[in-house]
């Protein structure tokens, strides 16, 4: 029979201490597929339109700065801007220069002018902005003069300034061309709006991204509120029925995968202060994102 | 698309308040002067009344919109420059060739602009008593949206 000496028991504690931090630590960020060579990101991005706006407030900034090395420490990677979004690009320089490790960050941005020599500018004044020798993703905002800037981006591919390149759409609009470009286009990332509301992705552009086996990014996909809104002609959603489970892990993933027929059920929408109370943690009031990242609507959380 | 916040679109104001303090009571006083230019018009008072209105404009243009909104509103540039051509505009036409009279009249026009001038000169400045915007943060605009307030 073997005994356990004194000397064996000390050394199994010392180990059992040492792996007590890994195994109190928190699990990864679920991560998906974003291109063929099998690279992977974290499904929750940071945005920054409005909320990284802060123009020179060194107090807002500092903030910021915050909000991104929380950002990282949680696991996340993907960070977003435009040179549409004010002073956000110039923020989110200041935060990653304070950041303790950029080494994670997964840079996506930006062109937004109707011409071609000043897109090559603004490019290059937002990897100043950022402090970034070469951009992981530069995608056509709202497709505006996508031929030439596409034209510009495909080059810088080929160089080497751009890892991916893609299109945007944020509300709905050109979907028609968008998915021209999708289907004939060697682009590698799409980003447009998908959330409770607004469903029409569903329809061509997340399976033509799919076969295509394009990344996709969603924008306003927390934009549940926006039913509140007295000017929005849409009725509020009721939520799904307790056995679609595969819609629920659909909105709860930046990444799509394909879904079921729809699930809403034919019933009244529940009031204003029940999709407080249900879709935001505490019941209070959501800050925009990237704050919003704790408080994105969750069918967990939905108890109508 | 507004893509900026209350928060910070206040903290410009209270920038721009600290920033020209206390020219804010220069300028209302300058204010007063018009009102009282154009109800007792006189030799010379309509050149009066568009050197301040034409120096107002330009520095709103110059020091408001391209100084400290422009970092936050890829538009603000364009309002700067519409601002100081405005200016322009009517200090050409004002205060250099004395083409322009201010003078209030009873007609519909006429009670239009008393009523923005009366709110420009009660109403704006004295936001801050009835909302929750201190000075300097105050005046406030339009800004006050329910999409900031999920």
């Amino acid at each position: 029979m073997r005994y356990l000496s004194r000397r064996t028991f000390l050394g199994s504690l010392a180990a059992a201490a040492s792996w007590a931090p890994a195994l109190a630590a928190k699990p990864a960020m679920h991560t998906r597929p974003i291109s063929a060579g099998g690279e992977r990101l974290p499904v929750i991005g940071m945005g920054s339109y409005i909320t990284f706006n802060v123009g020179r407030d060194r107090a807002m900034r500092d903030a910021r700065a915050s909000v991104l090395q929380a950002f990282f420490d949680g696991g996340g990677r993907l960070v977003d801007s435009s040179p549409m979004y004010g002073s956000s690009e110039a923020v989110i320089g200041y935060g990653l220069g304070r950041a303790a490790d950029r080494s994670r960050l997964f840079s996506a941005t930006k062109v937004w002018t109707p011409l071609q020599s000043h897109g090559i500018a603004q490019m290059i004044k937002s990897e100043t902005l950022w402090g970034e020798k070469r951009f992981d993703l530069l995608q056509i905002h709202n497709l505006l003069n996508w031929e030439a800037h596409l034209e510009t981006l495909l080059d810088w591919k080929a160089k080497g300034r751009v890892r991916y390149i893609g299109i945007t759409t944020s509300h709905g609009r050109r979907h028609g061309d968008f998915e021209e470009i999708m289907a004939t286009k060697p682009i590698d990332f799409v980003q447009f709006t998908y959330n409770m509301i607004d469903r029409k992705v569903e329809q061509r552009l997340l399976p033509l991204a799919a076969e295509k086996g394009l990344g996709v990014i969603i924008n306003r996909r927390s934009s549940a509120a926006v039913c509140s809104m007295p000017t929005h002609p849409a009725p509020c959603p009721a939520g799904p029925r307790k056995s679609a489970p595969q819609t629920r892990r659909k909105f709860s993933s930046n990444s799509w995968s394909p879904t079921p027929p729809s699930p809403w059920p034919s019933r009244p929408p529940p009031s204003l202060p029940t999709l407080k109370r249900t879709w935001v943690p505490g019941g209070g009031r959501c800050p925009m994102p990237p704050f919003a990242a704790a408080c994105w609507p969750t069918w967990k959380n939905f108890r109508p | 698309m507004i893509p900026f916040s209350r928060e910070v679109y206040l903290g410009i104001l209270g920038q721009y308040n600290s920033f020209i303090w206390p020219a804010q009571f220069a300028a209302y006083g300058l204010g007063l002067l018009l009102v009282f230019a154009i109800f007792r018009p006189g030799p010379g008072s309509g050149r009066t009344v568009a050197t301040i209105l034409a120096v107002f404009w330009i520095w709103t243009g110059l020091a408001f919109h391209w100084i400290l909104y422009a970092p936050i509103n890829f538009a603000a540039p364009a309002f700067a420059v519409l601002f100081a051509a405005e200016g322009c505009l009517i200090a050409f036409s004002g205060a250099l060739r004395s083409r322009l009279e201010f003078r209030f009249q009873r007609s519909l026009r006429g009670w239009c602009g008393l009523t923005l001038i009366a709110a420009s000169l009660l109403l704006y400045p004295t936001l801050g008593l009835f909302t929750d915007m201190a000075w300097p943060s105050s005046p406030a605009s339009d800004c006050r949206r329910r999409r900031w307030r999920y």
